[in-house]
């Protein structure tokens, strides 16, 4: 019986998320059934903004504004001392629904290869790695997007073998890794091995994914990314390096007659600082820069994309924060030589997480 | 990021900072144009989609699972809100695929609540619903409405796609049809019970929505237990013979090999009315790698070609639309006007003209093939004879 006094409905709309799919509902039945049994089990955390983004949109300059909000919750269920699940909804104004992200149940029982089976993160990238509220700039980079929309970073259904390296419990395992294969709808299966070094303050990892498409227009791709960071309590940078083929632009050529290996190269590189005001309502400000660069065919690199992300995140409290941001995109196509700066977008936010 | 241990700063130079950094985004409002030639193309209008880049990835990772994500679509200086899933069958297979578009409440875009924006992907010419269309309106088939767009997402071209009216209430109101029942078929649908049937595998009722196939098995088995001297009594009840006969005469011609199991509609205007054909998906018109004959293969064809009266019918119906809308004097210079109009998204589009296919090769090609359909139809459709089992 779903009732609205439920902690959980408090905090998402009870009709959007009815109105969603009848495995949501189901999962929902399930988790509502569940948290009240074991209520001393169950964390949430999530997140929630509301700001404008201006966009630079070509030529529809009347609709270049949006003033948005959206918000996350995510229940993280520890089902033993050795089970955790997690339940990860996330809705906006775009959608004005909620929406299963992430449903995984993890096994702890060895130290060193934890298993956690659902749809879950590929291992590809710093930024496909990255918690929303964790991660400095508001938007992801271009390269991160494009790297999701080919099908390398992202969530899918499958099998994760893990270990988090953790310096102070273990301080003589500075390593991490991540081992998946996954299966998507589209006849996809991919599988991803990322492994981490860490050392002071450094952290250096080496990816490599590869993807296999089924049916129609067979083909297999390959991925593999480079990255290292530097991170103390003032300052974070972190660079990264990536050359992934592009499986659709693949396809194509092969009509063409053409080889079917097309790589794409994308770099990305970030640094933010974080400078303690000590002001009564401002206590800390964290400006930071991203700059990311990518071409879709590293024979063809006159065509490419830069990106200069230029940000400042004001915080009023460890949880709460300003947050604005210009993300400069520079766009040279195979129509022109000159570079267009369209998907360019100007955002202030007000964030919180808790 | 939590920052309890930042170092110490002095609070008077706040305001400067935050003046400082707000003058260095400034220079990334100033803005340059897109200079993708999809914002000038002639003819075709253009369908500029914004989807959340997340949801995006997480369409494309779920073409069979009916993800629908949302989708604002700009259309010259308007915005509209929808959403978008992946749609068809056999093209969800492929690179290039199909969605469908849902506009947000009572919205219509170019007159539809719902519409497909179909690849096309067995058609490089993009010229095949044109032809049928036009062929089986003229022989009085309710055919659905149609247009070409080039449709961008999140600034990447898409190409050209054809937005398809989707066959369901909304159609039937805009033509002031009544429909008391509508069934789509699915792949390997077979009509009738030989080697038995399982109807739910095959069929769908559509309007009213429900899983009650009854009237539609009742029709299977009358067509299973017709006697051919009594068709006229005995299965004329179910199904608008002359009405199908026409169809399939038509879809043979046009060699509509997915038009003889999947890609039929059978729709009851009322209780009593029997089944009539709505045509759908023409793709895969003359596909150049399976011919079909003088007749298409189905249960329902091999069955009613055992009356002397049905083959006669059949025969007089491949002369009218021979003579009629197929008359390559009248449907060739309109395929080559809708040629014209499609050209340049054609050319731009990144799995026809950027993918080496040429829209006037692909015009001839087609025309050649029609007319020897055409004429293999003249020298042969005489020597069609009753079937016997």
């Amino acid at each position: 019986m779903i009732t609205t006094q439920h902690p959980f409905l408090m905090h998402a709309s009870r009709r959007s998320i009815l109105q969603s799919t009848p495995t949501m509902a189901v999962i929902l039945a399930s988790l509502l059934i569940v948290i009240p049994l074991r209520a001393q089990d169950v964390t949430f955390s999530g997140f929630g903004a509301t700001g404008v983004r201006m966009y630079d949109r070509n030529p529809v300059s009347r609709y270049n504004q949006e003033f948005f909000y959206e918000g996350k919750l995510q229940a993280d269920i520890a089902l033993s001392k050795k089970i955790e699940a997690q339940l990860d909804f996330r809705g906006d104004s775009e959608e004005r629904t909620a929406i299963l992200r992430e449903v995984s149940v993890t096994f702890k029982q060895l130290t060193y290869a934890r298993v956690r089976l659902g749809n879950v993160k590929k291992p590809y990238s710093i930024e496909g790695l990255m918690d929303r509220d964790e991660y400095i700039p508001v938007f992801d980079s271009h390269v991160h997007r494009r790297n999701a929309e080919l099908g390398y970073a992202g969530r899918n259904v499958g099998l994760l073998v893990y270990y988090n390296a953790n310096l102070e419990k273990r301080p003589t395992v500075p390593y991490s890794y991540a081992v998946g294969v996954f299966k998507n709808n589209s006849y996809v299966t991919t599988a991803a091995a990322r492994g981490s070094w860490h050392h002071g303050g450094w952290t250096t990892s080496l990816g490599y994914t590869v993807m296999a498409r089924s049916h129609d227009d067979a083909i297999t791709t390959h991925g593999i990314s480079i990255d290292a960071g530097y991170t103390t309590a003032a300052f974070e940078g972190t660079i990264e390096a990536m050359l992934a083929q592009d499986p659709e632009e693949g396809i194509r050529r092969r009509l063409l007659g053409q080889s079917d290996v097309v790589w794409s190269p994308g770099v990305r590189a970030l640094a933010a600082v974080r400078v303690d005001v000590g002001g009564t309502f401002v206590r800390t400000i964290e400006p930071y820069l991203l700059l990311a660069w990518s071409a879709p065919d590293a024979n063809a690199a006159r065509v490419h994309r830069a990106e200069l992300m230029a940000g400042v995140n004001v915080f009023v409290d460890d949880d709460v924060r300003l947050r604005m941001v210009a993300d400069g995109l520079f766009t040279r196509d195979r129509f022109a030589d000159t570079y267009s700066t369209h998907g360019s977008v100007f955002s202030i936010e007000i964030f919180f997480r808790f | 990021m939590h920052a309890r241990h930042a170092p110490a700063f002095s609070t008077a130079l706040f305001p400067q900072l935050i003046t400082a950094i707000l003058l260095l985004l400034v220079p990334a409002c100033e803005t340059a144009p897109d200079s993708n030639p999809a914002w000038t193309l002639d003819g075709v209008p253009l369908i500029e989609a914004q989807v959340p880049p997340d949801r995006w990835a997480e369409l494309r990772a779920n073409r069979w699972s009916d993800e629908r994500v949302p989708v604002a679509l700009y259309i010259d200086g308007a915005r509209f809100r929808g959403t978008l899933e992946a749609q068809g069958a056999g093209s969800r297979y492929h690179a290039r695929w199909s969605f469908k578009l849902t506009m947000d409440g009572d919205d219509t875009l170019f007159g539809f609540h719902e519409m497909n924006l179909s690849a096309q992907i067995y058609d490089p010419s993009h010229l095949r619903s044109t032809l049928a269309t036009e062929a089986f309106a003229a022989l009085g088939f309710p055919v659905f409405a149609h247009r070409h767009i080039f449709l961008r997402v999140n600034g990447t071209n898409l190409g050209l796609y054809l937005l398809v009216e989707r066959v369901n209430e909304a159609f039937f109101h805009r033509r002031g049809l009544p429909v008391h029942e509508l069934i789509s078929c699915g792949f390997g649908a077979r009509f009738g019970y030989g080697e038995g049937n399982h109807l739910e595998k095959y069929f769908e009722k559509k309007i009213p929505k429900s899983g009650n196939l009854n009237s539609f098995g009742e029709f299977l088995h009358a067509l299973d237990t017709a006697e051919p001297d009594r068709f006229a009594e005995q299965l004329g009840t179910y199904l608008d013979i002359d009405n199908y006969l026409r169809y399939h005469a038509l879809a043979s011609i046009l060699n509509h090999v997915d038009g003889f199991a999947n890609n039929i509609y059978f729709y009851r205007p009322t209780a009593s009315s029997p089944y009539q054909i709505i045509p759908w998906d023409f793709d895969k018109l003359l596909f150049p790698h399976h011919d079909v004959g003088l007749v298409g293969d189905n249960e329902i064809i091999e069955k009613l070609l055992r009356s002397d009266s049905c083959v006669a019918a059949y025969k007089h119906a491949v002369r009218q639309a021979i003579s009629g809308p197929l008359d390559p004097a009248s449907i060739f210079p309109r395929l080559e006007a809708q040629a014209a109009r499609i050209a340049d998204a054609h050319a731009l589009d990144p799995w026809l003209g950027g993918a080496g296919i040429d829209l006037a090769v692909e015009s001839h090609l087609l025309q050649s093939h029609l007319t020897r359909r055409l004429d293999f139809f003249r020298d042969h459709i005489e020597s069609l004879t009753t079937s016997r089992p």
